[in-house]
């Protein structure tokens, strides 16, 4: 008995103490993306937290006029006025959800060397990920570019926006914006020929893509025969056709193929959520006064939709446009998927580059041919503002959809806030909010060049 | 009033059912042992004999000792100590007693006066005990209390407090053991010994480590055990107590030993405490209708019936109206209608409640084998309607003696527990109370609120409710093996499962839902997590005494396994009436797509270690550790970590020139000085990349993701304490302990921000080098003591400080990218709240003045600087104390325990003062006269009504005129018990050996410098509680 207890309990002194337990429901180490398929689903991360400011932004710009719900929202309320702080907290979001996306497209990019080919098909995958890998990290760091950075030029002193490669901790400072339009440059260089000639899903970033998205940068640098030399590939890519009724202007921002789509963020949740402020009472925003729909224009009923709401506390019901695009009425807030880029835009930029080119004639083409198509009154030829009415009708195609504080800022153009009760404010050009501070943490933390004035 | 007398007729119809249904039991035929204390009893066989009455105190502690056997030697008579260390016997003259108790040096007394107190001294391993001490803790060494800072509770008299969560019991009754009180019933309290030895301020970073009879267990067992079950327990304060736990001990550690069963007739114990929970404090004093309509008119929102309906109003809008004067009248009707209203939102929202316990021990045993069985329920009633929490508790410990040298101890314990949360979705119940106008009704009619304008009452109640249920059980087994008179052996393993499950359910027809699609509305959420604990632990130890060497050496190996499994649905469009998953709509998409989550984790912890300690003479005593431990929650080259400490103790009383002092004696000096390391709180995600599946999908493809920043240079802190202490006795009346602490924690690691560009705000790293320090005194005195009267005291004063003493990136560290004042500084302490100088409020434009260092004035248009901050006061209370009284007299004891603090500040909460923004809120009582309303308006508090946007950003700091002191002393509890006379028990409830009736009353009264404007979360609630404790 004594030695069988001596056994049993000398026997306990012996564990079984292998500390290599595996992780269940995660993965772990370096190696982690090791094949094709893991690099596609990382990389869907990417194309999913693809930062959505197209609301804040179209805030700031003159697309909305606030109506009397806004005080409900600080976040609105500050950042339609201009507030500065408020505007250094969105600069905060953006940074941040930008760099993390551009931190993701770099570990999928740095595990290149641990993943393994089971076959050609995989490999030629592989090449497709990594292509629109770059290319999104080009478009990331060009919105990030326009936000933070002032217009072109190649000083030395005109700092642009931090270059980032490695995936761990490094205090990198910025690079000016001559480096980082060319880094971009580059970036599309390497992607555009494998995604010509390999066509995924207008979820992802393709061919046309690729190609607006450099032709944004060329109109930011200025070079406008690069930008129409761009936009015409699109073009010769997609045809001539445009949108030209109710119907088919309606699918743009539907579920499935549409032929004026080049990139749809695919999309789970309600966009308009964050300025609906009561699905009876109505929105913090209208859409701004000047921005009117005829009758007859495709657009009307879609980009806006009336509803009948108070211009202030005590006064009865009127029927106002709230934006419309990712609901058909107030009712409907089934998710839509985000047209980050379309057609449209292409045509948008064709006009005014020839504009400026100056050809007028080809310029007047292309805005007679995308305004013709929405079946809106299309201006004179010789109307002596032309660039302005350009621009005015890009707004109008693009209502809510952000690109209008680009172009505002870009073109150098004054901005009318209307704050209510007679109280307007102009934001010149000259103001040094257009250019978004870096955050205080990129500055305190890593002593990084602040933008004037921030 | 009607209430109260309801609940005490129902308590008093309760007690009188249990007292109905034990007298129907069968236990009134158990002989009483104890029966030889009545001194009537005993046939006077002698004139010689005397009644002998006694006190028997440990000679330590100076506390009471229950339950020791006194006998009268060469003779089978005797009895047995009662609650409070008496004892009385009928002795011949010349008689000799012996006093015996399991774990105290036996000792004989012939007496020579008819009252003896008796110092029973605790008895160490020698190598004449004959008598095996059952230790059921292998890590409970006695070694180590000579040299470590090591307390313990006095768990007799915590036992009787109305507490379900055995935490708070503990709370004023440590030095430097702090307890904060959850805000909302059922949540966990926040227990920290010897302040916050880490930047990092979450539980798992800074929480104890808490043992039940040498098992590790998890915080959450720990706050569901029942407190009956537990004999003793013992709060390890510095290294040299507790790095034999190795790198999970940094923080301290709460050691706790079951009740076991003794040799001897089964003894059957009742308790019931029955109790009242009253409303409390109510917080923020709010306005009556009538200041409030007042303070709508004078800022001036129509959208407030306030200035809507009166006569300014009029005057402005309808000035050349031809109704005006009717419109005026009749606006003033509606306003005295209005202002007749006075709803008391407090008293509509919290409710008194019911608080109950009963719990049923039985205990027992033969020389072989003992028995303890227990079982507990208790449930406890919150302030808000629906908030309770349900539990019930069993425990079997069963104590065997194999051989003569072999004890096995097996422990099988269990629980459940239930608590139910009703809140609103956005709003909790308790926050409505200061946002719902005086002037509003629950009954509306239909109307919508003025404070909530898009919504009725019943839209701001019943939108949600959560039930969480935990069963939790445990067994162990220990294993006592003395091989020989030298060396043992002893073990533990045990393992616990504990299962959370938590519904969750937010109506369909609730508030929140109103912008969903009808098929989507309602929301139910569904999880079960499980937690599986395995643990194991072997040690040998050697004792030898050769002449007056005593030497101890041990050596023991320990491993972990911990196994947690989580599983939760998630799912919109909820069918009417169906409370559970099964109505979730699963034909929806996108957003309102049902949810799945799933969690599995598993990670072991393997230890290897040895201590040893060295008496001279019963003089000096010198006690050492070392402790390996390797987690696999570690990458494999920081896999393994180590904990030691060293200890001195000099008992200088032992010299013959202070044996002879009168005053003095007990004298003994300890030191300690130990390095652990701490790896609670990195996760394997903080030190190597670790990725998961997301929930979401794009493009009909999953989406693989990193799920932190990781650091791979990221190193467990260190700990390296060091405690000085001395304990005395004076007068044999007042027992002195002092204790002196320094505690490092280098390699302090923390989420401090990087450049953003990073691609994360926020990594975890080794940023510096933080240090506690302080004293605590407790000093335990007998103040009275005669035969009748007795009267104790103890009273206890604890001090901490913490610094920064090294950050390894500079000297200033800024949390956060907007912080004007860095939160840590090399040389500063944690918790200074800086603020600015105020001015008061400007009587020309009503807004707030400052005033520089330069003492100049400056308005929120000024940039504020680093140099316009103050230091305005420490935000967590450096002293802390108790001060806790017994009293005693004939059959009635009545004690007092009162808890301070002294030294902390706190900031003004401004969220109840309303501005033009957020009038529809209910205001903080006094407003309307503090505030600023018009040009010449002196001396006020607050601001204008409405301000410029950018004074928003200067307003949130503190200033000194928004900061109060929050030095409190506090009366924490009060009882007063009654022992039933042993002649009445013994004439009327001849069943009964012992019965004891209390009346608590907790959390009565606090005293504090400045009133407390904070919200109702950290309101106390008082509790009245009648307790009965009855032994068969």
């Amino acid at each position: 008995m004594k030695k069988i207890i001596t056994i049993l309990i000398l026997s306990t002194f012996i564990y079984s103490c292998d500390l290599d337990i595996p992780l269940e429901d995660s993965i772990s180490g370096k190696d982690a993306i090791d094949n094709v398929d893991v690099a596609r689903e990382a990389i869907n991360k990417v194309y999913f937290s693809y930062p959505k400011y197209q609301l804040e932004l179209s805030v700031l710009a003159d697309d909305f006029l606030p109506t009397y719900l806004i005080n409900h929202s600080d976040y609105y309320s500050t950042l339609y006025s201009w507030y500065a702080l408020s505007i250094r907290n969105l600069s905060k979001k953006i940074f941040e959800d930008y760099y993390q996306d551009i931190l993701n497209i770099n570990l999928v990019l740095n595990s290149e060397r641990y993943i393994k080919f089971k076959n050609p098909d995989e490999k030629k995958e592989w090449e497709i990920i990594k292509a629109e890998a770059y290319a999104l990290k080009a478009f990331l760091y060009s919105d990030l570019l326009f936000l933070y950075s002032n217009e072109y030029s190649t000083s030395k002193d005109n700092l642009g926006i931090i270059l980032k490669n490695e995936t761990k901790l490094e205090f990198l400072k910025r690079n000016t914006v001559d480096e980082s339009c060319k880094e971009i440059e580059r970036l599309l260089k390497y992607s555009k020929p494998i995604l010509k000639d390999n066509f995924t899903s207008k979820a992802y970033i393709t061919y046309n893509a690729a190609l607006l998205i450099e032709a944004r940068l060329y109109m930011y640098k200025k070079e406008y025969s690069n930008a129409i030399s761009s936009c015409n590939k699109i073009l010769l890519n997609v045809g001539e056709d445009l949108i030209n009724t109710k119907e088919g202007y309606k699918k743009l921002w539907e579920d499935g193929d549409n032929l004026e789509k080049i990139f749809a963020q695919d999309n789970y949740t309600f966009f308009l959520n964050s300025i609906t402020h009561d699905k009876k009472l109505g929105d913090y925003f209208s859409i701004n006064k000047f921005i009117d729909f005829d009758d007859d224009d495709i657009r009307n009923g879609i980009s806006n939709i009336s509803f009948p709401m108070k211009e202030n506390f005590t006064t009865n019901l009127v029927n106002q446009n709230l934006l419309g695009k990712y609901r058909f009425s107030v009712e409907d807030t089934k998710p839509k998927d985000i047209n980050v880029l379309r057609l449209a835009e292409v045509y948008f930029i064709l006009a005014e580059a020839y504009y400026r080119q100056p050809n007028r004639e080809l310029s007047y083409k292309y805005i007679e041919k995308i305004l013709k198509a929405r079946n809106t009154q299309v201006f004179p030829k010789d109307d002596k503002e032309m660039l302005k009415k350009i621009l005015l009708e890009k707004q109008k195609e693009f209502v809510g959809e952000g690109i209008r504080f680009f172009d505002l800022k870009r073109c150098k153009n004054e901005l009318l806030k209307d704050l209510g009760n007679g109280i307007k404010v102009k934001i010149s050009p000259n103001d040094y909010r257009w250019t978004f501070p870096i955050p205080r943490a990129e500055n305190r933390y890593n002593n990084i060049i602040q933008n004037k004035n921030w | 009033m009607n209430k109260i007398e309801k609940f005490i007729s129902l308590f008093i119809c309760c007690n009188l059912f249990i007292g109905i249904s034990f007298g129907g039991n069968t236990v009134n035929s158990a002989n009483v042992y104890i029966k030889n204390t009545n001194s009537n009893s005993i046939k006077r066989d002698s004139l010689c004999s005397y009644v002998l009455k006694g006190r028997i105190i440990d000679k330590n502690t100076k506390t009471n000792l229950v339950g020791v056997s006194v006998s009268i030697e060469n003779t089978s008579i005797g009895c047995m100590s009662n609650s409070k260390g008496e004892f009385a016997l009928v002795l011949n003259k010349g008689q000799k007693i012996i006093i015996s108790c399991i774990g105290y040096k036996t000792k004989t007394i012939k007496p020579k006066k008819d009252f003896i107190l008796v110092c029973l001294e605790e008895k160490h391993f020698k190598l004449d005990e004959v008598v095996v001490r059952a230790r059921t803790n292998v890590n409970d060494i006695d070694m180590r209390e000579k040299a470590g800072a090591v307390e313990i509770v006095n768990i007799d008299i915590q036992a009787l407090k109305p507490e379900l969560d055995i935490s708070m019991a503990l709370q004023g009754q440590v030095p430097g053991l702090l307890i904060s009180q959850p805000a909302e019933l059922g949540q966990k309290p926040k227990i920290r010994i010897r302040g916050t030895a880490s930047f990092r301020k979450n539980n798992s970073a800074n929480e104890p480590l808490f043992v039940l009879d040498g098992m590790i267990i998890s915080s959450d067992a720990f706050h569901t055990l029942n407190i009956e079950d537990i004999s003793e327990i013992k709060v390890l304060k510095d290294a040299a107590a507790t790095a034999l736990y190795g790198v999970k001990a940094a923080n301290g550690v709460i050691e706790m030993v079951s009740k076991r069963g003794h040799i001897g007739k089964t003894q059957i114990v009742y308790r019931n405490k029955t109790g009242i929970t009253f409303r409390g404090n109510r917080g923020a004093k709010m306005m009556d209708s009538k200041e409030k309509l007042e303070l709508e008119r004078l800022i001036q929102n129509p959208a407030l019936p306030g200035y809507r309906f009166s006569e300014d109003y009029y005057r402005r809008y309808y000035s050349n109206d031809p109704n005006l004067k009717s419109m005026i009248a009749k606006g003033k009707v509606k306003l005295d209608s209005l202002s007749n209203i006075n709803t008391d939102w407090f008293k509509e929202l919290t409710r008194m409640n019911l608080f109950q316990s009963h719990s049923l021990g039985i205990r027992g045993g033969t020389d072989k084998s003992q028995y303890y069985y227990s079982v507990n329920y208790s449930k406890q009633g919150g302030k808000v309607k629906g908030n309770d929490i349900e539990r019930f508790t069993g425990r079997i410990n069963l104590d065997y003696s194999i051989l003569s040298n072999l004890q096995v101890y097996l422990n099988l314990s269990g629980g459940v527990s239930k608590l139910n949360t009703p809140n609103g979705v956005s709003e909790s119940l308790t926050s409505l109370i200061y946002k719902l106008n005086s002037y509003e009704k629950k009954k509306s009619n239909g109307n919508k609120l003025y404070s909530y304008p898009t919504r009725t009452y019943s839209d701001l109640i019943n939108q949600y409710s959560s039930e969480s249920n935990q069963k939790r059980i445990e067994s162990s087994i220990n294993i006592n093996w003395k091989i020989n008179k030298d060396l043992d052996i002893s073990a533990v393993y045990g393992m616990d499962y504990t299962l959370n499950e938590n519904l969750s359910i937010i109506n369909s027809n609730a508030y929140s839902q109103r912008n969903v699609p009808d098929d989507a509305k309602g929301k139910i959420s569904k999880y079960k997590n499980t937690d599986f604990n395995y643990s194991s632990n072997v040690r040998a130890q050697y004792l030898k005494t050769i002449d007056k060497h005593d030497i101890a050496i041990s050596a023991n190996t320990d491993y972990y396994y911990t196994a947690i499994d989580n599983i939760g649905i998630a799912g919109h469009g909820i069918a009417s009436k169906m409370k559970s998953a099964a109505g979730i709509n699963q034909a929806l998409e996108d957003n309102y797509k049902p949810k799945i989550s799933s969690m599995k984790q598993k990670y072991a912890q393997v230890g290897i270690g040895a201590s040893a300690a060295y008496t001279f003479d019963s003089l000096y005593e010198l006690y050492g550790s070392y402790k390996l431990d390797a987690s696999s929650l570690m990458p494999k080259d920081k896999r393994w970590n180590k904990a030691w400490s060293l200890g001195l103790g000099w008992n200088i009383s032992k010299y013959s020139l202070l044996k002879n002092l009168d005053y003095i004696s007990d004298i003994k000096l300890r030191a300690s000085y130990g390095r652990i390391a701490n790896i609670s709180g990195i996760s394997a995600s903080s030190i190597f990349p670790i990725y998961s599946y997301e929930q979401s999908v794009y493009n009909g493809k999953r989406l693989f993701s990193l799920s932190e920043y990781y650091n791979t240079d990221l190193k467990p802190e260190q700990t390296i304490s060091t405690n000085i202490g001395c304990t005395f006795n004076l007068f044999n009346k007042l027992n002195v302990n002092l204790n002196l602490y320094r505690n490092k924690t280098v390699d302090a690691i923390i989420g401090v921000p990087i450049p953003i560009s990073n691609g994360y705000p926020q990594l975890n790293r080794n940023v510096g080098v933080l240090e506690n320090k302080g004293y605590e005194i407790c000093l335990n005195s007998k103040i009275y003591d005669n035969n009748n009267l007795r009267i104790y005291s103890s009273i206890s004063i604890s001090y901490n400080k913490n610094t920064v003493l090294d950050l390894y990136d500079g000297d200033k560290l800024y949390l956060n990218e907007n912080s004007m004042i860095p939160e840590y500084e090399v040389g500063k302490p944690i918790g200074i709240i800086y603020g600015l100088k105020s001015l008061g409020i400007n009587s020309i434009d009503g807004l707030p003045r400052y005033q520089d260092s330069n003492g100049n004035e400056f308005n929120y248009k000024k940039n504020i600087k680093t140099e316009d901050f103050r230091d305005l006061g420490y935000s967590t209370p450096p002293y802390t104390g108790f001060f806790n009284n017994s009293l005693s007299y004939k059959s009635f004891d009545l004690s007092i325990d009162i808890y301070f603090n002294i030294g902390g500040k706190a900031q003004f909460s401004r969220s109840f003062v309303r501005r033009y923004s957020d009038i529809n809120y209910n205001a903080v009582k006094g407003q309307t006269l503090d505030m600023w309303f018009k040009q010449g308006d002196m001396n006020k508090i607050y601001h204008k009504s409405r301000i410029p946007a950018m004074a928003n950003d200067i307003l949130r700091w503190p200033t000194n005129k928004t900061i109060y002191s929050t030095d409190m002393l506090k009366i924490n509890n009060i009882r007063l018990s009654y022992r039933l006379e042993k002649n009445f028990l013994k004439k009327n409830l001849p069943f009964i050996q012992y019965a004891n009736v209390n009346v608590q009353l907790q959390n009565i009264l606090s005293l504090r410098r400045a009133e407390d404007k904070a919200s109702l979360n950290g309101v106390q609630q008082p509790i009245l509680m009648l307790g009965l404790n009855l032994t068969f």
